[in-house]
């Protein structure tokens, strides 16, 4: 099938450079992939933590210290939000992004998407009870 | 992965405990937690993991939002090169 | 409700003009009129110039795909009185070459939709069907949401990515292709999948959305390519696994 020939030159138009503050939709999305960069953070974090633990008490201490700093705080603070957005979008995208079926039956993004919501809970309460020493 | 554990590692370590509303783990209490091999196995996950991750997701940002379609395997070598150092560290920290 | 409403329509010209530009328009604002009516009407009493593509007027064609006001529509279906009291911004769809004025060039789409061989594909050598094939309400209900795609090609404009990078095979095609992989008379998902499974078919999506956000039919294409990388990472590691066999 020959393709469309145009006798003069059609305009081709360049993407914005800022295309993705055009929509909020765009900016959305470009907001949901840049909280990875919190995810790098918060793993160099636990790095630290981790290399301060085996250190020993001081260091340990050193690192409790630094983690108060208010900078430190106000800057958790933030990664905890984009951290919040980064698992909410992605529970929000999961029933999204797959035909609602259980067993080969199809039922509600409601069902597909509220398990997810209970792993986090508990995952979360097993992480908890671990670092506090419960166990 | 990332979605499930980070939430509360940032709470509580980030804020909660930091913030003294929570009282701090003892020094030897998490050593005893660190030492052990499956805390290893555990944290290894979710240092490498959440690596690769955001190496993955944000190679592909800074490309769109920058228009970098033509540096893509510069932007690769850049993001999954430094997402193996950190997971080379944790190799390094927990064996 | 204002008598008058005016248009502001991107116009190009390639024998005279380096770069589009915008004329202005006053349409009188009738009850009911679409924006594809009162280009009509510019077109019939205004200025016989402006050129745009249209034809069945009721949103089944697929002709009319522009953006308005920063937005992709079937022009046929957007009420004038909805952007009162305007003026309303009419250009043609974006990520795509502009031939004149409201027209682009949608070759690249026509060639992606063509790959991904939208049609029955029948396994060579079977013997010729006695009957006509017989289909259950349920095994239509499996493809169905994705036949009703018109190819007016809203998606592609929405699509960041494949502004990006014009290599993306895109959701319409993804759609479409998904909609015989799922057609219970075809056997041709394994030919399908080739063109699917490379990095320039679904896997260049990022899940942005704004694809089945702006479809008219209420596609999804979105989920159609989503789909499509669960059965093509199924395929891959089957194929590690049993390589050669297995169906």
């Amino acid at each position: 099938m020959p393709s469309a020939v145009p006798r003069y030159r059609p305009y081709e138009r360049r993407m914005p450079l800022l295309w993705w503050l055009q929509r909020w939709n765009y900016t959305w999305f470009i907001l949901r992939e840049l909280s990875s960069a919190f995810v790098a953070w918060w793993v160099v974090v636990t790095l630290i933590q981790i290399a301060s633990i085996l250190e020993g008490p001081q260091a340990y201490a050193a690192f409790q210290a630094w983690m108060a700093q208010p900078l430190l705080i106000i800057v958790n603070i933030v990664s905890f939000i984009f951290i919040l957005f980064h698992t909410l979008s992605w529970f929000r995208l999961v029933p999204q992004a797959m035909l609602p079926r259980i067993g080969g039956k199809r039922t509600s993004a409601v069902m597909t998407g509220a398990p997810m919501y209970v792993v986090w809970a508990v995952a979360s309460v097993v992480v908890a009870c671990f670092a506090l020493g419960v166990f | 992965m990332v979605a499930f554990f980070f939430p509360i590692h940032i709470l509580l370590f980030g804020i909660l405990i930091p913030l003294g509303l929570i009282a701090a783990p003892t020094h030897t209490g998490m050593l005893a937690l660190v030492n052990h091999p499956l805390t290893r196995l555990y944290l290894f996950g979710f240092c490498a993991l959440g690596l690769l991750h955001a190496a993955h997701r944000l190679r592909f940002t800074l490309s769109d939002m920058l228009r970098l379609k033509h540096l893509d395997t510069l932007l690769g070598v850049l993001a999954y090169g430094a997402a193996l150092v950190g997971v080379a560290v944790t190799i390094d920290l927990l064996i | 409700m204002a008598d008058k409403i005016t248009l502001e329509v991107a116009r190009y010209s390639p024998e005279q003009d380096g770069e589009p530009r915008f004329d202005r328009y006053e349409v009188p604002l009738i009850e009911n009129w679409m924006v594809l009516d009162a280009l009509n009407y510019i077109k019939d009493q205004l200025d016989g110039t402006v050129t745009f593509r249209w034809s069945c007027r009721m949103g089944i064609c697929g002709s009319c795909g522009m953006v308005v006001n920063g937005h992709e529509r079937l022009t046929c279906e957007t009420l004038l009185a909805d952007y009162l009291p305007g003026p309303i911004r009419v250009e043609p769809l974006r990520h795509f070459p502009v031939m004149r004025d409201l027209v682009v060039d949608l070759s690249d789409f026509m060639e992606k939709l063509e790959r991904v061989k939208p049609w029955i594909i029948r396994q060579p050598g079977a013997p010729e069907p006695s009957r006509e094939f017989i289909q259950t309400p349920e095994q239509l209900a499996e493809y169905k949401q994705y036949s009703l795609c018109i190819n007016c090609v809203l998606c592609y404009s929405a699509c960041p990515v494949y502004g990006l990078d014009p290599h993306f095979i895109g959701p319409a095609a993804s759609a479409l292709s998904l909609r015989y992989n799922l057609d219970s008379r075809d056997q041709g998902a394994e030919q399908r999948l080739d063109v699917m499974a490379q990095h320039d078919g679904v896997w260049d999506c990022t899940v942005i959305g704004e694809c089945s956000v702006v479809c008219p039919k209420h596609v999804d294409p979105s989920l159609a390519i989503q789909e499509y990388k669960i059965s093509a990472t199924k395929a891959w590691f089957k194929n590690l696994l049993m390589p050669g066999g297995g169906k």
